[in-house]
């Protein structure tokens, strides 16, 4: 390996310091008061980190230098590895998810909707006849080219359910009636709603379902007081998943978390991509107010007694923001994509136009008209226009692993006309979440061990950091 | 070092033949037998770094 290739970062935080090989996610506590402050929050490769610390007479430092040195000699240190694939890879791959949106028919406008835009100029409709050509479409295109992956269709993203439900319920019955056709499993998602009203019928359909995800706008009172009330008519054994879109200007985590854990079973806190003329656009401004909350955020957490951060645990949804990092830190995962949208799962809108997903369904560059329901040529056009992130500055970046690369929703959303460079902010704000999360865990791992042990085997993770986190005791196992 | 040592999910040892020995302490199964000791412990950082069961594809943005 040479020298060069190699990834590290020392992130320093509160007077604790952390040393993190990007390539093995396998990090360690370093003693802050050694380690010289120019090192602070660098990304180094193991040349610079050697040099740095060659000629010393701390003997901290000359021990670590050792130690590095001895596992170098081993090979340890391997090269930092891209692990977002190439886009082309899936020039012609399958398909496993669809969303199909028929209308932009809601009874809310929330700040976080991705239909905002579209709403104002589009009232087109898709009828069953339409959707289930769509379907019958993407089926006969997986069943032609011999794709066996399992296929999800989701239907309505941006629209509320509830005031569609006779469709959706017509588009379930149609799928139960053609899915044995397909040698492929086929599933239908039912999406979230905001509860503003619910029928006797769709209760009844959840109850049976056994499963509810609810989206909602903090932002709206009226909303908060519907959901409040209405969560009750369900049956109590059913699953009931909140989904909270959070945005830039977001305050106290810990209690958003907090106040709904009486009617949820789980709760997942997204921030939402919005353009900058929203009321809460993402900005350097407003980056640093929600990095301020995530820091608040984690140190409440380590506040928590072990009953009380353990039940945060048991609440935090799966498709919480923060968790996923969490998750990802201990099983060291490396995410090879950041998505599969305009990969194996596209999105369908009213006008009959395809997208990478649902909310770039109103951007012109990344999207393609579907002709005579020919979803083979569409597919294909559309797979030219997304950019290949083989070669951007993701490659050498700390948290790659973590993160997947950019996301295409937050460089239009953001005003970045060149899709390849992922959003700064969007980078910022997510390298800040993991040097949290690195901390927590450490600290964690470090002094309450047994809840950490139990916090895993809660979440059904594969620990893959039962290492000494003390870098010279780690080593001393090498020697 | 001693003769039985954890580091990760692997444990080496020095066995009744004189082999030096990766165990994999989840699944319980040895993964190889070295006549060196410096050549365990290289294939142990070759584990620890190791991607293969790693590897994830994000299906949710």
């Amino acid at each position: 390996m040479h020298l060069n290739d190699s990834c590290f970062r020392i992130i320093h935080k509160n007077n604790r310091c952390l040393l993190l090989d990007c390539s093995s996610q396998i990090f360690w506590i370093l003693e802050p008061n050694s380690i010289p402050k120019e090192l602070f929050n660098q990304q180094l490769n193991l040349q610079v980190l050697e040099k740095k610390i060659f000629r010393t007479d701390n003997s901290y430092l000359q021990k670590l230098k050792e130690n590095i040195e001895l596992l170098r000699k081993l090979n340890f240190f391997v090269p930092l590895k891209r692990g977002i694939q190439e886009n082309n890879s899936y020039q012609s791959s399958d398909i496993t998810q669809i969303y199909v949106n028929p209308s932009l028919d809601c009874n809310l406008n929330c700040w976080f909707c991705y239909a905002k835009d579209s709403r104002k100029k589009n009232k087109s409709k898709l009828d069953f006849e339409e959707i289930s050509k769509i379907i019958l479409t993407i089926l006969d295109y997986k069943k032609g080219n011999n794709f066996s992956d399992s296929i999800g269709f989701s239907i309505g993203f941006t629209e509320e359910l509830t005031l569609k439900f006779q469709l959706f319920k017509r588009i379930k019955s149609f799928i139960e009636k053609i899915k044995n056709q397909y040698e492929f499993s086929i599933f239908l998602f039912l999406p979230s709603t905001n509860l503003m009203q619910v029928t006797e019928e769709y209760v009844d359909f959840i109850n049976d379902y056994k499963h509810l995800t609810v989206s909602i706008d903090l932002e709206n009172k009226n909303q908060v007081n519907n959901v409040v009330q209405n969560i009750e008519k369900f049956n109590l054994d059913i699953e009931k998943h909140l989904i909270i879109p959070i945005h830039s200007k977001i305050e106290n985590f810990y209690y958003i978390y907090s106040r709904f854990s009486n009617y949820f079973d789980y709760i997942s806190l997204r921030p939402v991509r919005v353009k900058i003329d929203s009321e809460y656009p993402w900005t350097l401004e407003t980056l640093s107010n929600i990095k301020m909350e995530i820091s608040k955020l984690f140190k409440k957490l380590l506040s928590l007694d072990d009953e009380n951060l353990l039940s945060f645990f048991e609440k935090i949804g799966p498709t919480d923001y923060f968790v996923r990092y969490f998750h990802r830190i201990i099983e060291r995962q490396k995410l090879d994509e950041r998505c599969i949208a305009g990969k194996t799962a596209y999105a369908v809108n009213s006008v009959l136009e395809i997208s990478p997903c649902s909310s770039l369904s109103d951007y012109e560059g990344l999207s393609v008209e579907i002709s005579d329901f020919n979803i083979q040529d569409a597919v294909e056009k559309l797979r030219k226009k997304i950019p290949n992130y083989k070669e951007t500055e993701c490659s050498t970046c700390y948290i790659q692993s973590c993160c997947g690369g950019p996301c295409m929703d937050w460089v239009v959303k953001l005003d970045d006309q060149n899709l390849l460079h992922p959003n700064k902010i969007e980078c910022d704000f997510n390298k800040h979440i993991v040097d949290e999360t690195l901390f927590f865990i450490s600290d964690l791992i470090e002094n309450r061990k047994k809840l950490f042990d139990l916090i895993i085997k809660e979440r059904k993770l594969r620990n893959r950091l039962n290492y000494p986190l003390d870098f010279n005791q780690f080593s001393k196992f090498f020697s | 070092m001693s003769e039985r040592e954890q580091c990760g999910d692997y444990e080496i040892y020095l066995d009744n033949e004189d082999w030096w020995v990766i165990k994999n302490l989840i699944s319980g199964t040895i993964l190889g037998k070295f006549s060196k000791k410096e050549d365990a412990l290289d294939k142990i950082a070759a584990f620890l770094q190791s991607d293969d069961e790693r590897t994830e594809s994000e299906s949710v943005c």
